[in-house]
Order: structure tokens, then sequence, then C-alpha cells
């Protein structure tokens, strides 16, 4: 018997725990038919808006957005996206955490999920830091007295505007969508966890 | 920004203090905002696409 190339190990492994038909499903069960389940693809629609916009504002650069029109808008179209994230993600996170969604072996949904919070105030975090006004300044200046007071200040310095803004654009939005994209592939993996009373195996409803 | 609207962005922030928790007003808006979203999303019944297609 000829021994497998990864390839295909790495094929078979994929189709043992990922098969097509959970990746891209056409039903859903019908617990899902609740606003509260929307919350999760709502934070995905802001980041997507946050990403597009935040591409706008790297290539057309703060000569462009602090000055003209248009750039006023698109930055501001930047800001508004991740306030309304939090408000999803956070509504996302009670809805979450109200129903046990680490049941059913989605520990690792809920560790990704959680991880991927963390990582977003840190990216939100450096996103303020880069605003070159006297709120950044502000914030900048608060928030290094504060990590300094639980002694991690020495790491980084949050008053170097150069280095916040590469950890904004560069860093930081790689390390959220890697962990965003692991996370959506887990919740298709593991399927929308049911509410605590609903039977895991619930009628299917048709989405056509 | 121009007249009322303006006047309004312009004004300092209002927070509100019992002991240790301290919040802005606006903060405290959103945080309610937030809650009655949580809670219209539990309550609200979802439209029920099947509807039209009952014989």
């Amino acid at each position: 018997m000829s021994k497998k190339l990864w390839t295909a190990k790495v094929r078979e492994a994929w189709q043992r725990n990922l098969p097509i038909e959970k990746l891209l499903p056409d039903t859903q069960p019908a617990y899902v038919a609740s606003w509260i389940y929307v919350f999760g693809v709502l934070t995905l629609a802001a980041f997507s808006i946050i990403l597009i916009s935040g591409l706008a504002l790297a290539f057309a650069g703060p000569a462009w957005y602090h000055t003209s029109s248009f750039g006023h808008w698109v930055n501001s179209l930047h800001f508004w996206s991740v306030q309304l994230f939090f408000v999803f993600m956070v509504i996302h996170l009670w809805g979450k955490f109200w129903m046990a969604a680490w049941r059913g072996k989605r520990l690792m949904t809920w560790i990704t999920g959680s991880i991927a919070f963390v990582a977003s105030i840190a990216t939100a975090f450096t996103g303020y830091l880069i605003q070159t006004n006297f709120d950044s300044q502000w914030i900048a200046f608060e928030a290094k007295d504060g990590f300094n007071s639980v002694g991690i200040g020495a790491f980084f310095n949050v008053t170097n505007l150069g280095q916040m803004l590469l950890l904004h654009v560069a860093f930081l939005p790689l390390i959220l969508g890697a962990i965003t994209f692991v996370h959506v592939i887990m919740v298709r993996k593991r399927g929308v966890v049911p509410p605590i009373d609903a039977d895991e195996n619930n009628t299917k409803v048709d989405s056509k | 920004m121009s007249g009322w609207f303006s006047h309004f962005m312009n004004l300092h922030a209002v927070y509100l203090k019992w002991g240790w928790i301290q919040v802005s007003v606006t903060n405290l808006i959103v945080i309610l905002l937030m809650f009655t979203i949580f809670g219209l999303a539990l309550f609200l019944p979802f439209p029920d696409r099947r509807k039209g297609d009952k014989k």
C-alpha cells in the first residue's frame, strides 16, 4: 500500500471535520429564527465596513481624510462602524453568555470569540490613539499612566504615534481577522448553539 | 454643524457618580440603548418567511 501524500491527509481531515454541507448550509435549525441570532452576522457586517473604509483611509492618507469633505465622511464611516461593531458584538456576547454557548463541544467557539473581543479592544484602542487630536493625546497619556501602574508600560509606548499607527493598520487587523475567521469556521463546524431548553436536533427550517 | 446641534455637541460631558461608580450621561444612554436592543431581540417575533407558502 502506497503512503498517502500530506495533501491527501489534509483533504481527508478537512472532509471529515468540515464537510462542504456544513461549511455552506442551506438549512438552519428552527430555533435560529430569533432576532438574538442575528447579532453575530451584524458584527461581521460592521467589521467588513470597518475594513473597507480603513483600507480607503490607509491608501488615501491623512492629507485626504483630514481635509476633504468625502475624506471626513469616510473617516466618520470608519469611526461609527466601530461603534456599531462593539454594540453588536457585546449584544452577541450577552446572548451567547446567557445561553451558555460553550455547550455541546463549542468551547473553542467560545474561546476564539473571547480572544476576538480582546483583540477588538486593542485594535479600537490603537485607533483612538492615532486620531491626532486632543482626544488621542488625552487617551494616550491616561493609558500610559495606566500601563505603567500595572507594570507593562515598558513593553510598548502608547504615546509613540508611528508605533501605534502601524499596530492599528498592519498588525492588529490581521490578528483580529484571523481569529474571527477561526471563530466563524468553529461556528460552522459545531453548528449554532441551541437555546438551553431546545433540542439540538430541532426541526430543520428550509431557507429556500 | 450649526444651530442647536452644534451647541449641543460642544457642551461639556455631564458625569453621574454613585460612590466609586462614575459614568457619563452619554455612556449611560448608550448602555441603556444596548439593554433595550437586547430585550427587543429576545422578545420581538422574528418574521416567518414560510407564511406566504402555506396552502
